[in-house]
């Protein structure tokens, strides 16, 4: 009888999930240099036209990986993430490199200290790849007046990866690293992994701390892993999440270990649905409908309960969300607005700016009424169920030519359900569930209770494992190491590079 | 010269009649300039229009939370309200006030 293939062996590296990385690591079976090589390889391959990082930090990246497998043969195990390579939005900062923002008003700016996640991710032998894409200061939008181009969508060339963490969906998708971390204040982690196949997690608000990171909008802003599979984001959160001195939003509740909460199933656990926020909205695409639908169907039959329950309505949350963003956005540049107008990218200077006029009133009516939100959907759905499957974005991704020169895009290109839960503050994971007849990918949105991280992962590696076809690639990204893989999905044709 | 001033205006008001959307529009416009002068901040003009529809917009996102019943009504609730004689320092109008 023939040796089987070790997982080595049979798969592209860039296909081995955190976890099976690490086993390799740890066996000696692979070098976090070899990962590193791999990553840098893909990214000097494909980056050139997906234009997902700004910087590269090839240099550290190996010397990193080096001290991480040292570490390693010395018995020295730093954690889940141990000499697998990441990269960071580049609003996070990390100490010798720059945090641009994606800005002509911080392309000098070089940080004298690591962000917390970077600190974090340093002590747990993580290996640093370099700086992604984003929209300007992580709002903007798609924009070409910015020092660096958007980056593109690896499904499609026609098509947006969404943003603002736009870098981090298409370097995930097109397999340059599987582990990125970004920011979310409305959507900006959740809607690139949505329209670029990845898994996109805002965990709880205060989970992860915000310390060395460019502020959009203090009380909305939540910080997360957006990854290839549930299981890298588990692996990511594990190590970035927790308490920091440095951000008092980060204060209460202790991180658990989620990698445990992975393999448990959903047996017996109530799952609440609510389409009475997208199913008869015309601008929802059937195949997302019926992806949940089927998603519903899945939970079901691996003993999870299933029953609909009606939201406060969406308009509600949105408008909420919609005017604490704009004041809060507007106070941290003001002064900049005011000083040099013409340093902004056009669509960020046009979204941040109307935010001038939101009145003190208000803006902390917006407040009363986002407790009354958090309250409202505890009782609806969290007092007796323990998840909500629910839609997140409700079309593929938008074309380059449905933005117009002036902020906004017309609603069918900015048409994303995340908001609700940046206002409330609970955990919600953007998960891919296949893909549309165009070929672009589709996903939902699984919410847990606050503080529970752990449903929410159980739940997503179910689905995964039954619609997030991980095996897929986008067209021509799909070589490596190893055996290949069929790319691109039935009926795509605009496949980038 | 009055009457045509007068005439003009005439016209202006049956425009505003005839287009009440024009109308709130000017009124969000002047609104805002009034708000951004105070701030010391000068919109550049071509970067208008997409500022004046992010304001319109969030102008309706206010108006529709002030609507929303959320059981909050800035007062206190810990005091008797029928004795006259205490004073919660709220900001609610009192009866012969």
């Amino acid at each position: 009888m023939p040796d089987m293939p070790s997982a080595r062996q049979a798969t592209a590296l860039h296909e081995l999930s955190v976890p099976e990385a690490g086993a390799l690591l740890r066996s000696g079976e692979l070098t976090s240099v070899e990962l590193t090589r791999h990553a840098l390889d893909r990214i000097a391959r494909f980056d050139p036209a997906l234009h997902a990082f700004i910087l590269v930090t090839e240099e550290t990246a190996l010397e990193r990986a080096a001290a991480a497998d040292r570490d390693l043969r010395a018995g020295t195990d730093r954690g889940p993430m141990h000499g697998i390579p990441y990269a960071l939005k580049d609003i996070f900062d990390a100490e010798g490199v720059p945090t641009t923002n994606a800005s002509w008003l911080r392309t000098d700016d070089v940080a004298r200290a690591d962000s917390t996640v970077e600190s974090r991710l340093r002590a747990g032998g993580a290996v640093g790849l370099g700086k992604l894409t984003t929209f300007e200061f992580a709002v903007g939008g798609p924009s070409f007046d910015l020092p660096v181009p958007p980056a593109r969508n690896p499904w499609s060339e026609e098509h947006v990866p969404s943003g603002s963490s736009s870098g981090s969906g298409a370097a995930v998708a097109a397999g340059l690293t599987r582990v990125t971390i970004g920011s979310d204040t409305s959507g900006s982690t959740r809607g690139p992994a949505f329209h670029c196949a990845a898994v996109g997690l805002k965990p709880t608000y205060g989970r992860v701390s915000g310390h060395g990171v460019q502020t959009l909008s203090r009380t909305l802003d939540h910080f997360g892993p957006l990854t290839w599979t549930v299981a890298d984001a588990a692996a990511a959160l594990h190590v970035v999440a927790g308490a920091d001195p440095a951000d008092p939003r980060t204060a209460g509740a202790p991180a658990p270990d989620w990698m445990s909460a992975l393999g448990r199933g959903v047996a017996g656990l109530r799952v609440a649905t609510s389409p009475g926020w997208y199913a008869d909205d015309p601008l929802t695409m059937p195949e997302i409908t019926a992806g949940i639908e089927r998603a519903l169907g899945v939970l079901g039959g691996h003993g999870a309960s299933v029953e609909e329950v009606t939201l406060p309505p969406y308009d509600v949350f949105n408008a909420c969300g919609r005017v604490v963003f704009a004041a809060e956005a507007f106070a941290v540049h003001q002064d900049d607005l005011r000083r040099r107008p013409r340093s902004f990218g056009r669509y960020t200077y046009q979204r941040v700016m109307p935010g001038a006029g939101i009145a003190a009133a208000d803006y902390l009516r917006a407040l009363d009424v986002r407790q009354w939100l958090k309250r409202r959907l505890d009782e609806t759905v969290f007092e007796r169920h323990d998840v909500l499957v629910t839609v997140c974005g409700q079309t593929t991704a938008a074309r380059w030519s449905d933005f117009p020169e002036n902020w906004p895009p017309p609603k069918l290109a900015n048409d994303m359900q995340t908001i609700p839960f940046s206002v409330t503050g609970h955990p919600a994971l953007s998960l891919p569930i296949g893909f549309a007849a165009d070929g672009l990918p589709i996903g939902l949105q699984i919410v847990g209770r606050a503080h529970d991280e752990a449903t929410v992962f159980r739940v997503a590696e179910v689905l995964e494992a039954e619609l997030g076809e991980r095996h897929r690639r986008p067209q021509g990204m799909d070589t490596g190491i190893g055996l290949g893989r069929t790319g691109a999905p039935a009926g795509r044709t605009g496949g980038n590079s | 010269m009055a009457t045509d001033d007068a005439r003009a205006a005439l016209v202006a008001d049956s425009a505003a009649v005839a287009n009440p959307a024009a109308v709130a529009e000017s009124a969000a416009e002047a609104e805002f300039d009034a708000l951004t002068g105070r701030l010391g901040i000068e919109v550049p003009a071509d970067l208008k229009g997409g500022v004046l529809a992010g304001y319109r917009g969030l102008r309706d996102m206010t108006a529709l939370l002030r609507g929303v019943e959320t059981g909050r009504t800035g007062r206190t609730d810990q005091h008797g309200r029928t004795g006259g004689e205490i004073r919660t320092g709220d900001d609610e109008e009192r009866p012969g006030a």
